[in-house]
């Protein structure tokens, strides 16, 4: 997607740069000024010691220039990690989905005369066991449940996998068989019997779901400073000269690389947590160039999980806005035919309200022909005097805009909740997700006893007490090897599973053109 | 608009959303098998009902044009449709265009041609050759039938693949007998690290299936280049097999011994270099290089 703001002299405040260097950056040997060999008074007296050091007068020791803080815990934050406990490094969440009782025919067949038997085949995905099981059994009845026609199942060849042929006879000996494809046929499955009948037992497991295995993923982040840096300053320093990555000056009793390396870990977990997928290239788990094992590859994050693992994902025109009317209700009633949660929690990027505002303030006049009966704009403040109003002003000077917190619809509840970071271009933001938005369902996975499940979860694994949770280690090296430095590192295992993502919607903008 | 070529065969567009990719999640029944059925891509994708599409002016120049996709309605273009009175449908799910997992079937006949039209025009469609590149493109025309054999082909490859690791082991009975110098080749060559004989053939089994083609070439050049430099080493009276031992024949020097078993001499190098491609055999192999040079520049200034 293109960007509004496009500069070809682009200015990156991430340069990496060490202490020591950043002390001998020129501007700030300058503003000590304290090179003597440098200042005017060494052409006057010829003798570096005798000259005087000046110190030019910064008057605040630091102006920020950013904006808000990076929100480095945006993903975490919104959704928080309480950790359920496994013993393995690899473990499988099994998903039931509905049964669906409903068939489909792959082709449309007519009878060749009323109260005739005819047979049609099953659709590719009604069947089950690699292509061996199927739903209907003989003896079964199979509905025209919108015409109200019942059939009977009188024959079901199962010879070839995935290509079941079902044959049915009217109920009515006045109806002829009509199958169309695209349509879902009702099987009842219980057979009508006479007064005396024998057993006639059928395989009722039907249920089919899905399986997904979640592995680690674990980050390290390690961090080294020499003593010296820590003993004392070579030049009197004016002002800090360290900041963190929101630019806040550092003075903690704490070594600047340690928190700095806490802080880029939580930024691999917050991102790739948000839309990271596991490491599938060989090269790269147990090749030449291996980072990973084949333990911790990692786990696939929200929205990749969203968009590929049977998520609804909706597109809008971007240049339109997302229309509650238009685009949401086919959503809201695909949602109401599978009787799934109707009420969402929309995490969104800042573009994306204003385009929902933007349209829903024309949503009203469109079907009501009227724009007085929809308030989009609110005259604000106070009332001005005559004298005030004389001078060509209005009573009132203020105006707001009137945005949307929240939808309610036949029982389709929306909050529209602002989540920051997907606006943030400073870090895991864009224009891509400033325009997007996740919905969370409010009723979401449950398990069988019908509690529920958290839509998503962390897992932490471990064994009799070691764990891959957090942990940090320092390392004084004046005790191993010698060297006048301190150093350490920070790591961190961690799994995240998405659970039933065909529960998630996701509305994605895109450009028209 | 575009016009169906013959009236009897109406155009028929398979679409396939852009960016589908794996998302874990198999089904239950399918996992481990030839086919596995993988989720990859979202249960619905609605694409939007407004767009774009590029019009040409007589002088050659060009403009972008609104289109609207209305159920029913054979006209794409706002402006036409407005000349003829046609306004959205009240019901809004009624022109909603949803793909399902992915992909969809289009054809352009009974009153649906409008619909084929509007995904075959819009800029939204990768395929469409004169779309503006600034565009989000949410999914591209498949050609079927070279989509089927493209898929055959794919899985050819793959079974060539795992054919050829079953090569590297037998079952005798209720025992696996390995042919550990070629696993431990390849393992070297793709850098896999396995304790057990079985979790190598594992790691190469899975590397087959993952990336047939790429498996396939690096191990029969592999193979190719080792057999071929047994064969140099013979003919040039470098190395010799006596019985089933193989010495140099000027050093006096044995390099290996290929077992107990009776061998053909075709079998013997096949084993000869399967043991050099070994770790154990890398030293051997390195110094089995290096006297074939000599030999090749002796030959020449001979």
């Amino acid at each position: 997607m293109a960007s509004p703001f496009f500069s070809n002299q682009p200015l990156f405040c991430q340069k990496p740069v060490t202490i020591e260097g950043l002390f001998g950056i020129e501007q700030s040997n300058a503003l000590t000024a304290a090179n003597l060999a440098c200042t005017a008074q060494e052409n006057a007296c010829l003798d570096p010691n005798l000259g005087t050091t000046f110190v030019k007068n910064v008057v605040n020791k630091v102006i920020r220039c950013g904006g808000r803080a990076i929100e480095i815990d945006f993903f975490m934050k919104m959704f928080p990690e309480t950790m359920v406990p496994v013993t393995t490094k690899e473990i499988w969440n099994h998903y039931v989905c509905e049964a669906d009782l409903n068939i489909y025919a792959a082709a449309s067949v007519t009878g060749t005369g009323a109260g005739v038997a005819a047979t049609f085949q099953l659709l590719k995905a009604n069947h089950a066991s690699s292509g061996t099981e199927s739903l209907p059994a003989v003896g079964y009845v199979l509905m025209d449940k919108d015409n109200q026609i019942m059939y009977q199942i009188t024959d079901v060849d199962t010879t070839i996998p995935y290509a079941h042929k079902v044959t049915i006879e009217p109920m009515n000996e006045d109806v002829t068989v009509s199958i169309r494809a695209n349509t879902a046929y009702l099987i009842l499955p219980t057979r009508m019997v006479g007064g005396y009948s024998c057993p006639v037992p059928t395989n009722k497991a039907m249920t089919l779901g899905y399986s997904r295995p979640v592995k680690p993923l674990r980050l390290r982040s390690d961090w080294e400073v020499t003593i010296d840096l820590l003993r004392g300053y070579q030049d009197k320093i004016q002002y800090a000269v360290i900041y963190d990555y929101n630019g806040q000056p550092y003075d903690a009793w704490d070594v600047y690389e340690a928190q700095e390396a806490r802080q880029s870990l939580r930024i691999g977990l917050n991102v790739l947590s948000f839309i990271g997928t596991p490491i599938t290239n060989p090269n790269l788990i147990t090749g030449v160039n291996a980072v990973v094992d084949e333990a911790h590859t990692g786990y696939y994050g929200l929205i990749p999980s969203i968009a590929n693992g049977g998520g609804i994902v909706q597109n809008y025109n971007a240049a339109l806005g997302f229309d509650l009317e238009a685009d949401g209700e086919p959503i809201f009633l695909y949602q109401d035919s599978l009787k799934r949660s109707n009420k969402f929690m929309f995490l969104c990027g800042q573009k994306f309200l204003f385009g929902l505002d933007n349209r829903a303030n024309k949503m009203v006049p469109r079907t009501q022909g009227s724009a007085n009966l929809f308030e989009a704009y609110k005259r604000m403040g106070d009332w001005l005097t005559p004298e005030e109003i004389h001078g060509g002003k209005d009573y009132t000077s203020e105006i707001a805009k009137v945005g949307i917190k929240s939808y309610d619809y036949r029982g389709f509840e929306l909050d529209f909740k602002k989540w920051d970071g997907l606006s943030d271009k400073r870090y895991a933001g864009s224009d891509y997700y400033s325009d997007l938005v996740v919905g969370i369902p409010m009723e979401g996975p449950t398990l069988p006893g019908g509690e529920a499940v958290s839509p998503i979860e962390y897992f932490q694994y471990g064994n009799n007490g070691w764990t891959g949770g957090y942990e940090e280690i320092q390392i004084d090296y004046r005790k191993t090897n010698g060297c006048e430095k301190i150093g350490g590192y920070c790591a961190q295992s961690i799994m995240m599973a998405v659970h039933c993502p065909q529960l998630f919607i996701l509305l994605k903008s895109a450009q028209a053109a | 608009m575009a016009k169906s070529t013959k009236k009897e065969q109406p155009e028929v567009m398979y679409i396939e959303a852009v960016g589908l990719q794996g998302s874990g999640w198999i089904q239950d029944d399918t996992r481990g098998t030839a086919n596995p059925i993988e989720l990859a891509g979202p249960s619905k994708l609605g694409i939007p009902k407004t767009g774009k599409r590029k019009v040409k002016r007589e002088d050659g120049s060009w403009y972008n044009e609104d289109i609207r996709h209305i159920k029913d309605c054979p006209f794409i273009s706002v402006a036409e449709q407005k000349q003829h009175g046609i306004e959205p449908s009240p019901d809004p799910s009624a022109d909603a265009i949803f793909l399902e997992k992915g992909y969809g079937v289009f054809v352009r006949e009974g009153g649906a041609e409008g619909t084929f039209d509007y995904l075959k025009e819009a800029y939204y469609n990768e395929s469409n050759p004169e779309r503006v590149a600034r565009a989000t493109a949410l999914y591209r025309v498949l050609k079927m039938d070279e989509k089927n054999e493209q898929d055959i082909e794919n899985e050819m490859m793959k079974a060539d693949a795992i054919k050829y690791v079953g090569t590297l082991y037998e079952k005798r009975g209720k025992v696996y007998v390995y042919n550990e110098n070629k696993i431990d080749g390849i393992c070297s060559l793709m850098a896999i690290f396995a304790e057990s004989y079985s979790g190598k053939v594992t790691a190469i089994q899975r590397i087959a299936q993952q990336r047939p083609e790429w498996f396939l070439d690096k191990v029969s050049r592999f193979e190719q280049t080792t057999l071929t430099e047994v064969s140099h080493a013979l003919e040039l009276n470098v190395i010799g097999f006596k019985v089933n031992s193989v010495e140099y024949k000027a050093k006096d020097k044995i390099i290996c011994t290929l077992g107990n078993e009776k061998l053909s001499n075709d079998e013997k190098i096949e084993r000869f270099a399967d043991w050099l491609r070994t770790s154990d055999g890398h030293e051997a192999y390195m110094e089995l290089k290096a006297e074939i040079d000599a030999a090749k520049n002796k030959l020449l200034q001979n």
